[in-house]
């Protein structure tokens, strides 16, 4: 009886305020993380075996896929440095006040608590490496989440397709502004929009900047029309094979003026 | 039942069995925590814990005390992002029905045994869907929840196995642990 009502009191405090227990799960998750990635590494090497030796059937035409993708892009490398010489100089022309390059810091998924309820990972990364709450990441190919708590040498990543998740988006082509929501399915939907904006399938969404969460421009993934008629986004990032994630770290805007008051 | 003092050697050898025993519960805990990296798995993973829960609440209570189960519940739900006290109520509430209607189970066959922790598992899984749904305030599908139920209908005749084993290592009194 007294474990169950400790118990249900838990349960309300974390559904009245889900902060309340921040650094208890930090602490805890510090605790725990360096047994789950020590039991965790031998099984994703197994797992990443077996799969690489029962896909050699796939691996020709995957060369073959990839050899034609690679010719493609050094193509388009000429064509982006081109543009990257030009939108320098143009930018000194203007005195455009540039973004800083970001800084980034690799970690490995150690426990993929993506269960039914949760779309969240636990990454080897702290505040060790200057990994903090709030900082966005990414996987090879776009944007995954951003940390929601950090210990001092591990940190959960909270997923796009979360129920909990809610990034400002704008569609590049045509700079509508949107909210990506996350449902806890594959894909999450794009809500906000406004009505006049006119989407078709295909178009590129990236991040907008606004709230300051995440650094505008960071790729998300392409709109999708389901059957119920809802704008899903397919996600660039593919969490099923990835091992590995980038954490952006807080930066100093350099164009920013101190203030007296820190 | 045996008498007399025990040996050293003895008590060292009781002392491992029940380690045995703790390992692979523990394995189980470590198998509904880390990723294994195969697609949509982690999505529909089982919960061996439950699994765990159920057949030592029925054949050795004493493993498995409400105490052990609220910690590793709690334990669930920091590594998960759950909620805090989601499982933790769950598994204490789980542990303490199966201990109190144990005698339903005892001396069955494993069929029995089987629709047992099927009707278990999934009145567990759906209260968590439901409480779940309560804390956040929206309805999330309920497809993961099944395929979570389904999988676990699948791996439970292992686990079992995988528990009997262990189980049949332990002392039969376990008062010699004293």
């Amino acid at each position: 009886m007294v474990l169950g009502g400790i118990a249900c009191a838990l349960l309300l405090a974390s559904a009245l305020s889900p902060d309340l227990f921040t650094n208890t799960r930090s602490k805890a998750m510090n605790t725990v993380s360096p047994l789950i990635a020590a039991v965790s590494y031998p099984v994703q090497e197994a797992v990443g075996y077996v799969r690489n030796v029962s896909g050699l059937s796939d691996i020709q035409a995957r060369n073959a896929a990839l050899e034609q993708e690679n010719a493609r892009l050094r193509e388009w490398y000429q064509s982006a440095m081109v543009l990257q010489n030009r939108n320098a100089a143009l930018e000194k022309l203007l005195n455009v006040k540039v973004e800083p390059a970001y800084k980034f810091v690799t970690a490995r998924i150690i426990a993929d608590a993506g269960n039914a309820f949760v779309k969240s990972l636990l990454v080897k990364a702290g505040t060790n490496e200057g990994v903090y709450k709030g900082n966005p990441v990414l996987s090879g190919d776009g944007l995954i989440g951003r940390v929601v708590g950090t210990g001092s040498n591990a940190s959960r990543i909270l997923l796009l397709n979360d129920v909990n998740s809610r990034v400002p988006v704008i569609l590049e082509e045509n700079d509508h502004h949107a909210v990506l929501a996350g449902q806890n399915k594959t894909r999450p939907v794009l809500e906000h929009l406004s009505k006049d904006a006119k989407i078709r399938d295909g178009m590129r969404v990236v991040t907008s900047g606004f709230g300051g969460m995440f650094p505008p421009g960071l790729p998300v993934g392409k709109v999708a029309l389901n059957d119920m008629g809802q704008y899903e986004v397919v996600l660039f990032s593919d969490l099923k094979t990835t091992q590995y994630v980038r954490v952006i770290l807080a930066h100093q805007d350099p164009n920013l003026i101190k203030g007296d008051i820190e | 039942m045996s008498t007399g003092i025990l040996t050293f050697s003895k008590k060292l050898e009781i002392f491992a069995r029940f380690c045995g025993a703790y390992c692979l519960i523990a394995v189980f805990l470590m198998l509904d925590m880390i990723s294994f990296n195969v697609p949509y798995f982690n999505e529909i993973r089982p919960s061996f814990i439950v699994m765990a829960l159920f057949y030592w609440s029925i054949y050795r209570p004493s493993m498995v005390p409400p105490w052990l189960a609220f910690l590793w519940g709690l334990l669930i739900d920091i590594v998960s992002g759950l909620p805090l006290g989601l499982n933790a109520l769950l598994y204490v509430i789980l542990a303490r029905i199966i201990q109190n209607q144990r005698k339903i189970f005892m001396g069955q066959i494993f069929l029995s045994i089987y629709i047992g922790y099927v009707l278990v598992s999934a009145g567990v899984a759906t209260l968590e869907w439901v409480i779940f749904c309560l804390v956040e305030f929206e309805i999330v599908s309920y497809k993961p929840v099944l395929g979570s139920i389904l999988l676990g209908f699948a791996f439970f005749p292992l686990a079992f196995l995988l528990m009997n084993v262990t189980h049949k290592i332990l002392p039969h009194d376990a008062s010699m642990m004293k």
